[in-house]
């Protein structure tokens, strides 16, 4: 399904009487980049993780575009221009998702895949190139660079963001308003389910679609209008309706919830299973010019303290019935996600003891302060505190200043300098990013810090390495020079 | 005594205006919405609706007093 390989590509046999259409892409070694004329080209992966994330991305583009088969090849070692250097096959039963598979794998192996190039020159010395274009904490410090700026956030919140998971439960008003601004301030993985298809009379406040879209799912259509906001995040789909057969199952996996939901049973039912996973929730709902939006933590007060059951159907107009403007569930869904970042970067006080009214017809709002019921059935009054992640990216003086058990991780090349940085009581070692052991690294309690030129190459692959699950590694920010 | 009265979502839909001073005899919340939900044909049933006085929900058995804002809030579901 996914090789990597030093030996020239050779083309898999495509057989198959299922896919009526196959696209390939084949790409290829240029002899010329940004104006310079292109001796050859050098790739070096960190094979193990490329092989597992190759793997998975495969697997995620048949799942997502329903094809019969997908494979993709990606050469390591030297190649000489007009060279294969990265090959795809995707097989599908119509052409449209063919082609669109295809283009999603070759741009998501790029931002994904920890493999590097090195380009070498006819006029000069070689250079790594693209490095930029990998999901680093040095990326993001130019994307996210305006809200790294904020002393609430800075690179370790940003880190937080890339790594917190937040599942957006209905792609309508309050969906389409909230979705984009989570993509776009770098939340690392964000899910979206919806069971519906996209009507015409969705359009004037679901801004994410377009009229040509009628009748294509709204959870897919929101996956890709995010994807574009953000490629370097991952989205996942459920277009599906939330009940209480699969409500905990998909609600696991997932940090923080947000309830974009237009129906009391759903509403309560995100409620309870909230309570019960621990997770936070946070709930708005809207009439017409205004609405409340409120921040439901685990042990409360939530929905049922202030109403124990759902109203019965009928004793309220839902959108359909009582009509609403297009704007009162965008500034709803907005003000869903600024309350969701804040939860994650662990800026307070949370929207958790009060529920925040805002009427946009004649500009009022009001707070008022939530009852927590002692004997509601779905929370339990206990505590919730929010810790932060721990960092990804640490000074030098934070480890020179501790007593834990530090191992520094040299992770330059041979051929580069290798000036030492003074951080203390420390044990180095020495294992080049383009070699690098699992093996390497120190078990727990151990932390280990790994050091490269400027922290950009150390912070990628510590980055890599805890969304593979080891999570006691760290970047040294600045690196050793 | 004077109640300032806010209907928030569907009431104030019913009601035709978001907020009302008037003058009362009823003593509690729950007194007032029976009174202004036959005079105004509010339709909800008293169960159903929320009341908050000085930015805290309370209960309908609350004791008014003269000058209270009070809310009234409906459940609402819209998204």
């Amino acid at each position: 399904m996914f090789d990597l390989t030093d030996q020239p590509i050779v083309v898999p046999d495509l057989q198959s009487g299922e896919a009526g259409g196959v696209v390939i892409f084949d790409g290829r070694v240029r002899n010329h980049n940004d104006g310079r004329r292109v001796k050859r080209l050098e790739y070096e992966a960190y094979s193990e993780l490329a092989e597992k994330q190759g793997r998975k991305l495969v697997q995620e583009a048949i799942d997502r575009f329903s094809l019969v088969w997908a494979k993709a090849i990606h050469r390591t070692g030297m190649l000489e221009t007009g060279e294969c250097a990265v090959w795809i096959g995707c097989g599908a039963a119509h052409r449209k998702s063919a082609f669109e598979a295809c283009e999603f794998i070759i741009d998501e192996i790029k931002v994904r895949l920890p493999i590097w190039k090195r380009e070498h020159y006819f006029d000069g010395p070689s250079e790594w190139i693209n490095l930029e274009e990998k999901p680093s904490i040095e990326v993001d410090s130019s994307r996210f660079a305006r809200q790294i700026a904020i002393p609430e956030v800075g690179a370790n919140g940003q880190s937080a963001l890339s790594r917190a998971k937040i599942l957006m439960v209905g792609a309508g008003g309050l969906g389409c308003a909230a979705l984009p601004y989570l993509a776009g301030a770098g939340v690392g993985t964000i899910g979206i389910v919806d069971p519906d298809r996209v009507e015409a009379s969705n359009l004037s406040r679901q801004i994410l679609f377009s009229p040509t879209q009628t009748g294509e799912s709204k959870a897919r259509l929101a996956a890709s209008a995010v994807r574009r906001i953000n490629p370097g995040i991952q989205v996942l789909e459920f277009a599906e309706r939330l009940t209480e057969e699969n409500a905990s199952q998909i609600v696991e996996n997932f940090d923080v919830v947000i309830d974009g939901t237009d129906r009391f049973d759903a509403k309560f039912l995100l409620n309870d299973i909230c309570q019960t996973l621990s997770k936070p929730l946070i709930q708005a709902s809207i009439h017409r010019f205004d609405g409340y939006v409120q921040t439901i933590l685990p042990g409360g007060p939530c929905l049922r303290c202030l109403w124990p059951d759902p109203p019965e159907d009928g004793c309220v107009e839902t959108c359909a019935e009582a009509g609403v403007i297009g704007t009162t569930p965008g500034t709803f869904g907005i003000l869903q996600a600024n309350e969701a970042l804040k939860l994650v970067l662990g800026i307070e006080p949370f929207l958790s003891q009060h529920q925040f009214f805002l009427d946009l017809r004649d500009m009022t709002s009001t707070r008022i302060k939530r009852l927590a019921r002692v004997d509601c059935p779905s929370c339990k009054l206990g505590s919730w505190t929010w810790s932060r992640q721990d960092p990804l990216e640490i000074l030098p003086e934070h480890v020179a200043n501790s007593n834990e058990p530090w191992v520094c991780i040299d992770i330059r090349e041979s051929f580069e300098q290798r000036n030492r940085i003074e951080l203390g009581q420390v044990n180095w070692l020495q294992s080049p990013m383009s070699q690098f052991q699992i093996g390497s690294l120190a078990s727990l309690p151990n932390k280990n810090l790994l050091v490269c030129a400027h922290g950009i190459r150390s912070a990628q692959l510590a980055f890599e390495l805890r969304q593979a699950g080891f999570e006691n590694v760290y970047s040294l920010i600045g690196g050793a020079s | 005594m004077t109640i300032h009265v806010r209907y928030f979502a569907g009431l104030r839909d019913r009601r035709g205006v978001g907020r009302e001073s008037l003058e009362t005899k009823c003593k509690t919340p729950s007194e007032l919405y029976l009174s202004l939900g036959e005079q105004f044909e509010l339709k909800l049933e008293p169960a159903r609706v929320r009341f908050a006085v000085r930015d805290a929900y309370v209960d309908g058995n609350y004791e008014l007093q003269d000058g209270d804002e009070l809310v009234l809030i409906p459940p609402v579901a819209g998204g």
